[in-house]
């Protein structure tokens, strides 16, 4: 791939340049300014305007050929000095390493930078400063272009304040991954990409509730983000495994005592059946562990006890039969592959966040931590199981799984 | 650091994409290559940096760099070119760069990237053709893992510090600029919201993005400049130390993996360490893991003080939401963590406990004996100044408390990164420790409740208590030796149990121990006081759990408990521990609430909880489970065979076969559970040479097939079953037995083994005429046997054995030697060898031939006087002896028990009152643990005399009765008298023989011998009888030479006899001092002796030894009457014929067989022993003893206590309570000799 792009005229790759710029104009042109002397300046360590506006620039649904034309640009600049990496490290600019892992888990799945790529400019400067997808977007771009190890997420940040995202707040993962799912969706203008953005993000369950005493029963549809797992099973013992948790978490409740709900047909209050099932499961399905126990008291406290996940994962091997309520097709489907970790190490109240990313496209581990990027191999991915000895070490928190057979 | 080098090493693919790499590149290659070390060893990236003063330095250096180079001598004339080309290229790189030495650095740094990338590719591939070769075993695999992720964990920490110290150039700068533009302002100079400096009198600190300027100065254009220069710098000292921090973040992950193979590794190590204490063949050599744990903990130290440098980089200049602040103490608890883990996994037992004699057999000590243990810590690191006390504790009490205690609550302001711990106090009386533990710990103990609940380590009640005597504490010296690591190593400890005097002895018989004194569990824990670095803790590690015994005799049972323990503690489902509830771990309460407000981006101080100092539950020690045998798991046959194998394997280097483990399975899980059986052995035992190759692992699970699943209970192993002793009893028996005797036939696979009789027949049915194996005996404990098939001319084949032979026997003639003089007595008396073949097919000399041991046929030959001399085996039969039918051995073989009471058929032929007898004539000589008056009649006699007649016998002649009726006898003294003409009777039994031989092919020579230990004992009767072959106990002890010279009665007897008595005799020796006068009388009575015994001794003298004589007579007058009821068998005559045939084949044996019957059957041999007994004797003991047919004292060096002990009646109150019983024979023999004047007999006396 490399060598053949190498070998790729400068020209012509100058020329496909501009032919995307001019004819996808989808956004904004902003200073674009391609050729010889722009190249020469960026050989200057320059500060982020100049690759805004270069990043505007790449804004493109032909992800592959924007790259080509990219590397091919750049090339020129440092040789061909790591332009590829689909790994850069986001500075801690304030206490943002639970933003930080997050924003690599969203911008190294290709499915979302797919969609991303597809929204709306905002028309003014103010618009664009408070858009957060829009942001987003910048920062992969600047990421993309290879310049540096790490970029410094600091416009992201700013525009997140302003939805009271701070920085030096130190927010949970799991709550952080829905406010900024929440906004990214809600900015998006097109109903379509919003369509495509819960299509690719959302579970959707069948709750049932069913009167113990008559048959009288109530569905309902619902949809989540995450898959909420316990690690600890009803009488707090310790979950050995990933599937059981999952087990565990479709396992049907009874509802008794003060847990009684009103049946409508019995007329009174009459203990219930509880029981979730599986209808639809997302290209990108997210599993937050709850690794955290209210006991005695108030303060939460971390449980860093051994839980290991597999990289393949396989619901129906999980599930029963009563627990999904899809059809074959659907569950053909349910085939599953680790993509990403994001790890947690720390005790509840101070810690730190970095996240073990699979390359979609080299099919790699990744560990980012901050700034620091490093290829890893899976048994270090495996350290995240967490160890009950072991309070401060990294333990998995959120599980990204992505579809190994995309629909 | 050679990445140069490297590259140049690439493959020529990858050198294009090194060579495109540096076309078009500002950078030449010349330069690169002049300089390639320099420039590997700086940090470009951080250089690259705007604004960065490094990159400037580095631009310039590298110019000076390259001037020197050209101006340097080491380029000569033919590198004119290259001379051209650096200079041309400094010109160039002066003209481009000079303005912004940035972009070069920034230049550099890609380009190195690259090459790394290039590199990494070049490699993957090469390893990628590598890893097509198959032969990369998987453990080295992990070692190369482990090896690179060590070295990429150094490289890492080092771009750290480089890191660290760009970042301390970061914050002089810093330091200086904002001294010189900002402190001179005074005091209205400094913002409000001010920098703190220097640590001291810390103000409301300011934030690196904006830094207000100072207010006097607001009109000062200049001024403003400088402020918002030095704000730039504080941004890039933010970055950096945000950036340092992330390395390092990175850095501890990756070293979590790094821990977490070691961990594995070492976990394989304990694995392997337990599986080699059971005998497994398996390496436990700690060196490796030593090496990566000291170089993973020197490392995580060197972090630790990176870490520290770095708060102390905070101490001196610190802002708002400095990263420093909230990320350094996390880190550094994190680090601590992992720090403390790791040191307190290291700290393993190297050397189990063990005595230094019983290295086969660790983990069982006996009390007052020594042993030792080693612990090893195998992170290599140590504080010369602190001095580190290891100590060693027995069954402590209480789990591991959080090692880390710290006391000092919140650090001091100024050293806020070095919390100091307290160590736990030093443990005082162990009950009250118990108690008193968390609460000792100091106020950082979390209150009981959140403790997590460890199961609670305390001895179970009613478990032996004991002391460790010699010093328990030991401080471990900084080792002169750095290759020695650190040791604790513990010698020379003994073990003295506390008498408790709430439970004395007497409330502990009362039943109410829950265990078996073998069963009962304990723990040595080791602990060290460690410090390095600041960092105090307390290791601890404790051993394995071993079996503390008191007595030899336990020895065996205690291997089984600790067999089973450790074939099973690692089973997960075995040890069956139930989920526990979620602990929950402890944590510290937060002190003020966690700061999920969104605080505005404003300039209020932002509550990051301050670090509070944590107390690490780390329990690592892995304590078992001491209670293991209250519920002792099954074993599950595959792992239970695996085990045994091993056993086999230690002792004689060869393990378990499919087919031995076949029938071991059907022994103890019966037939029900098998499948069709496949045909057996097509793999011959190694008839010819000792290369057999040992069973495959593959093989032995084969084996197990028959119950895969079937599992074996505890008690079923050990316990004593309807048959009189265990499974394990069994096997242990074999076990000594080939330990001592046929080690070399088991490891050559002559010895088919475990061949159950019904199988045996199976075997041998298909096989020529005198076609043989070797078996172990099911029925007797530690007996070996061979059965031997004939084919008669008409009818079934019919399958012979010999009556087993045991330690006793073997001691005195190898098996070889007994297989290959074997010989079968017919009736027409010819003496024949039925053993022809060793099964399969194996001619007997070819299979033997090596072991045969050489024959000392020339001797004595100037002596003259004697023939030559060997000692055989010999069966006789009768023709009219009905052989053992088929269904009988069938029956035999189903019902353990029944065999054991009727091991050779006897039973059958005689059911009726001699049943208790012949287990004594036949098996029970070492089985029944006690029986010694019993024991020895009977094998002198009590085959005989059943044969003869045993149902007339008891009631008929009192006499006959002593077989049985010594035994019982002994107490009284009264019993002298009956026994004395039976002695002599017995002593005659020589004579019986050829009646003897039908009922189990007897031992001729046996009988021989004990008939003179009867003889002898006879005048003393049952009490007596010990005593005889006491003095000849005594007799060889008192000195190989006094032997010679002493000629005593005992003398005379048959060497190889002497060795039989010996064990018995020390026994009873110790037993019967006073009882000496009563013996001696004995002693005389043996006839010549006794005039030679009259002077000889203090005690002697007083014997009337005529009276004595006249006895002798008078048993032969009884002795007819006997004979006559054996008239059926062959007369007397044939007997003395037989006696004569035996002198001359037992030349000098046949001297003591006359001393023994020259009384009344051969006088004409009595004047040739009377006069030639002395010297002669002497010069034949003198010739055994050194002719390794195990003379007495090599007999008497190694006892098998086990067996000596189980020669004695504990009911005998003449005899040593059971405690003293299993001294060790030797000594207490010792002892007992100073006691015995009558000892010191001169030889002279008996000329």
């Amino acid at each position: 791939m490399r060598c053949e792009r190498e070998c790729l005229p400068r020209l012509e790759a100058l020329l496909v340049l501009r032919e995307l710029s001019f004819c996808l104009c989808t956004i904004l042109l902003m200073g674009q300014r391609s050729g010889r002397q722009e190249r020469s300046k960026k050989l200057e360590l320059t500060l982020s305007e100049n690759m805004k506006a270069e990043a505007e620039v790449q804004n493109s649904k032909e992800e592959a050929k924007e790259a080509k034309a990219k590397d091919q640009r750049l090339t020129s600049v440092f040789g061909v000095a790591d332009l590829k990496n689909g790994a850069i490290g986001l500075y801690n600019v304030g206490q943002s390493c639970c933003l930080n892992s997050l924003l690599q888990v969203f911008l190294m799945n290709i499915h979302f930078t797919g969609i991303l790529r597809r929204i709306t400019v905002p028309p003014c400067a103010a618009q664009k400063r408070r858009n957060v997808p829009y942001q987003m977007l910048l920062l992969l771009e600047e990421m993309q272009c290879g310049k540096q190890k790490a970029v410094a997420p600091m416009d992201l940040a700013c525009c997140l304040s302003v939805y009271k995202v701070n920085l030096f707040v130190q927010y949970d993962a799991a709550q952080l991954f829905l406010t900024l799912w929440n906004l990214i969706k809600r900015q998006m203008k097109k109903p379509e990409l919003v369509e495509k953005l819960s299509y690719l993000y959302t579970i959707c369950v069948q709750e049932h509730l069913a009167c113990q005493k008559c048959s009288f029963e109530t569905k309902r549809n619902s949809s989540m983000l995450t898959l909420p797992l316990p690690v600890l099973d009803s009488n707090s013992h310790v979950l050995k495994t990933l599937e059981d948790c999952l087990q565990c978490f479709f396992h049907p409740e009874e509802l008794t005592d003060h847990n009684m709900c009103f049946c409508e047909q019995c007329g009174r209050k009459t203990p219930f059946l509880q029981s979730m099932k599986l209808v639809h499961l997302p290209q990108t399905l997210t599993i937050h562990l709850k690794r955290f126990c209210f006991e005695k008291s108030a303060y939460i406290h971390k449980l860093s006890h051994y839980l290991p996940f597999p990289q393949d994962l396989d619901f129906n091997a999980v599930l029963t039969e009563n627990q999904c309520q899809a059809d074959d097709n659907e569950k053909a489907a349910w085939q599953y592959e680790l993509f990403a970790v994001v790890a947690h190490s720390g005790s509840t109240n101070c810690g730190h966040y970095c996240a073990y990313i699979r390359s979609l496209t080299e099919c790699k581990w990744y560990c980012f931590n901050d700034s620091e990027v490093c290829q890893v191999s899976w048994d270090d991915v495996k350290c995240t199981y967490g160890h009950s000895n072991l309070h401060w070490g990294e333990t998995a928190y959120l599980l990204i799984y992505m579809k190994k057979h995309p629909q | 650091m050679a990445q140069w080098q490297e590259v140049q090493s690439l493959a020529n693919t990858y050198l294009e994409q090194v060579h495109q790499l540096y076309a078009g590149a500002a950078l030449p290659m010349a330069v690169r290559q002049c300089l390639a070390a320099w420039i590997e060893d700086q940090n470009w990236r951080q250089a690259a940096e705007p604004l960065s003063s490094h990159a400037r330095m580095l631009f310039h250096s590298l110019l000076a760099l390259l001037g020197e180079r050209l101006g340097s001598p080491g380029l000569g004339d033919e590198d004119f070119m290259l001379k051209h080309n650096l200079r041309k290229a400094r010109r160039d790189l002066q003209a481009e760069f000079e303005e912004c030495p940035e972009k070069f650095a920034n230049l550099v740094a890609n380009l190195l990237q690259e090459e790394q990338r290039i590199l990494r590719l070049g490699q993957a591939g090469e390893q990628g053709g590598a890893a097509l070769a198959p032969n990369t075993p998987p453990e080295s695999d992990r070692e190369q893992q482990i090896q690179r992720r060590l070295a990429e964990f150094h490289a890492a920490l080092q771009e750290a510090e480089r890191a660290f110290r760009h970042l301390e150039d970061l914050q002089d700068a810093f330091d200086f600029c904002f001294k010189v533009h900002y402190l001179p302002g005074k005091a209205q100079s400094c913002p409000p919201g001010g920098w703190t400096w220097g640590g001291a009198a810390p103000r409301p600190p300011d934030r690196p993005h904006a830094l207000p300027a100072g207010e006097g100065r607001t009109s000062d254009p200049q001024y403003a400049q400088q402020v918002q220069a030095l704000q730039a710098k504080l941004q890039i000292l933010d970055r950096q130390r945000r950036e340092v921090l992330a390395q390092m973040q990175q850095l501890l992950g990756r070293s979590e993996t790094l821990r977490d193979f070691l961990l594995q590794e070492l976990g394989a190590w304990q694995e392997r360490q337990q599986r080699a204490c059971l005998g497994a063949p398996a390496d436990t050599c700690l060196r490796p893991l030593e090496t990566w744990f000291t170089e993973l903990g020197q490392g995580l130290f060197q972090l630790l003080q990176l870490l520290r440098a770095l708060g102390d980089l905070r101490q001196k200049v610190t802002y708002e939401r400095d990263p420093l602040k909230a990320e350094t103490p996390l880190l550094e608890r994190r680090l601590q963590e992992l720090l403390t883990f790791l040191l307190q996994r290291a700290f393993v037992v190297e050397q189990q406990p063990s005595m230094p004699n019983a290295c086969k057999r660790p983990l069982v000590l006996r009390t007052a004996s020594k042993f030792s243990a080693r612990a090893r810590l195998l992170v290599r690191l140590h504080d010369r100044n602190h001095r580190m006390e290891a100590k060693i504790h027995i069954d402590r009490l209480g789990p591991p408390r959080g090692p880390l205690c710290p006391a000092a609550g919140v650090p001091g302001p100024r050293s806020p990164l070095m919390p100091c711990y307290l160590l736990q106090g030093p443990p005082q009386d162990k009950r009250v420790r118990a108690e008193r533990a968390p609460a000792a710990a100091g106020r950082a103990v979390p209150p009981r409740g959140s403790w997590p609940p460890t199961r609670r380590l305390s001895l179970p009640r009613r478990f032996r208590k004991f002391n460790i005597l010699t010093s328990s504490s030991k401080t471990l010296l900084a080792g002169d030796n750095p290759q020695d690591g650190l040791v604790c190593d513990f010698q020379y400890l003994t073990l003295k149990e506390q008498k408790d005097s709430r439970s004395g002895k007497g409330s502990k018989g009362a039943g109410e121990g829950p265990l078996a004194v073998t069963e009962e569990l304990h723990l040595i824990t080791f602990t060290l006081a460690y410090a390095y670095c600041g960092l105090q803790l307390e290791l601890e590690t404790c051993t394995l759990p071993f079996v503390i015994i008191s007595n030899n005799n336990q020895l065996s049972s205690a291997w089984a408990s600790i067999l089973w323990f450790n074939m099973l503690s690692n089973d997960p489902k075995a040890s069956g521990t139930p989920p526990q509830p979620y602990a929950a771990p402890h944590c510290p309460r937060p002190r003020c609430p966690p700061p999920r407000l969104p605080l505005p981006w404003s300039w209020r101080p932002v509550p990051i909880p301050a670090p509070r100092p944590v107390s690490v539950p780390v329990s690592c020690a892995r304590f078992p489970d001491q209670q293991f045998f209250s519920t002792p798991p099954p074993a599950p046959w595959p792992r239970l065979a695996e085990a045994l194998s091993w056993q086999f394997e230690s002792v004689a280097e060869r393990g378990l076969s499919r087919e031995h483990l076949l029938m071991l399975a059907e022994k103890l899980f019966g037939k029900a559970g098998r499948r069709p059986r496949a045909p057996l052995s097509t793999e011959p035992p190694g008839a010819r040479t000792g290369a057999v190759p040992p069973p495959s692992p593959c093989s032995r699970l084969r084996g197990s097939k028959p119950s895969p699943d079937s599992t074996l209970a505890w008690p079923k192993f050990s316990k004593d079953g309807a048959s009189g002793f265990s499974f394990w009893a069994w096997l242990d028996g074999i076990l000594g037995l080939l330990q001592e005797h046929l080690k070399q036939l088991w490891k050559d696979g002559l010895i088919l083994g475990f061949v159950s009789r019904k199988q045996e027949k199976k075997l041998l049915k298909g096989k020529r005429t005198g076609t043989f194996l070797i078996r172990f005996s099911e029925s007797i404990l530690g007996g070996v046997t061979c059965t031997w098939v004939e084919h008669p001319e008409s009818g079934p084949p019919a399958f012979r054995a010999v009556v087993p032979y045991t330690t006793a026997e073997l001691a005195s003639l190898a098996l070889p030697d007994i297989i290959r003089d074997y010989q079968l007595l017919v009736e027409e008396n010819i003496p024949e060898n039925p053993l022809q073949f060793l099964y399969p097919d194996a001619p007997r000399d070819e299979a033997f031939g090596p072991y045969y041991s050489q024959r000392q046929e020339g001797n004595l030959t100037e002596q003259k006087k004697y023939l030559n001399r060997r000692l055989i085996r010999v069966s006789s039969r009768q023709a009219n002896e009905l052989w053992q039918t088929e269904e009988e051995l069938v029956a035999a073989t189903e019902n353990l028990e029944t065999l054991q009471l009727q091991p050779s058929g006897l039973g059958t032929q005689r059911p009726g009152g001699v049943a208790p007898l012949q287990p004594g004539g036949s098996g029970t000589l070492q089985v029944t643990s006690g029986n010694l008056g019993m024991l020895q009649v009977m094998a002198g006699s009590p085959g005989t005399l059943q044969a003869g007649s045993p149902g007339p016998l008891q009631p008929s002649s009192p006499g006959m009765l002593q077989p049985g009726g010594s035994g019982t006898l002994q107490p009284g003294p009264r019993g002298l008298e009956p026994p004395q003409p039976l002695q002599v009777g017995s002593g005659v039994s020589g004579m019986l023989q050829p009646g003897i031989g039908d009922l189990e092919p007897q031992l001729v020579l046996q009988l021989v011998p004990e008939g003179q230990g009867t003889l002898q004992v006879g005048a003393g009767g049952a009490g007596t009888l010990q005593v005889l072959p006491t003095g000849v106990g005594v007799l060889q002890h008192v000195g190989p030479e006094d032997r010679g010279t002493q000629q005593v009665g005992p003398g005379a007897v048959e060497p190889q006899l002497v060795l039989q008595l010996v064990p018995e005799g020390q026994g009873t020796l110790q037993v019967l001092p006073g009882d000496l006068g009563t013996l001696q009388p004995v002693a005389g009575d043996v006839g010549m002796l006794q005039q030679a015994g009259a002077g000889d001794t203090g005690l002697l003298p007083p014997v009337p030894g005529a009276a004595e004589l006249l006895l002798v007579p008078e048993g032969q007058g009884m002795l007819p009457p006997e004979l006559r009821d054996l008239e059926p068998l062959p007369g007397s005559p044939d007997m003395q014929e037989l006696l004569q045939s035996l002198e001359e084949g037992l030349e000098p044996g046949s001297g003591t067989v006359e001393t023994l019957e020259a009384a009344e059957l051969m006088p004409n041999m009595l004047e040739t022993v009377d006069e030639g007994l002395g010297p002669r004797l002497a010069g034949e003991r003198r010739g055994r003893g050194g002719g390794g047919q195990g003379g007495g004292p090599s007999a008497l060096a190694s006892p098998r206590p086990a067996g000596s002990a189980a020669l004695l009646d504990p009911r005998d109150p003449f005899l040593p309570q059971p405690e003293d019983m299993a001294l060790p024979t030797v000594s207490s023999l010792f002892a007992a000799a100073t006691d015995l004047p009558p000892l010191h007999i001169d030889a002279n006396d008996f000329q």
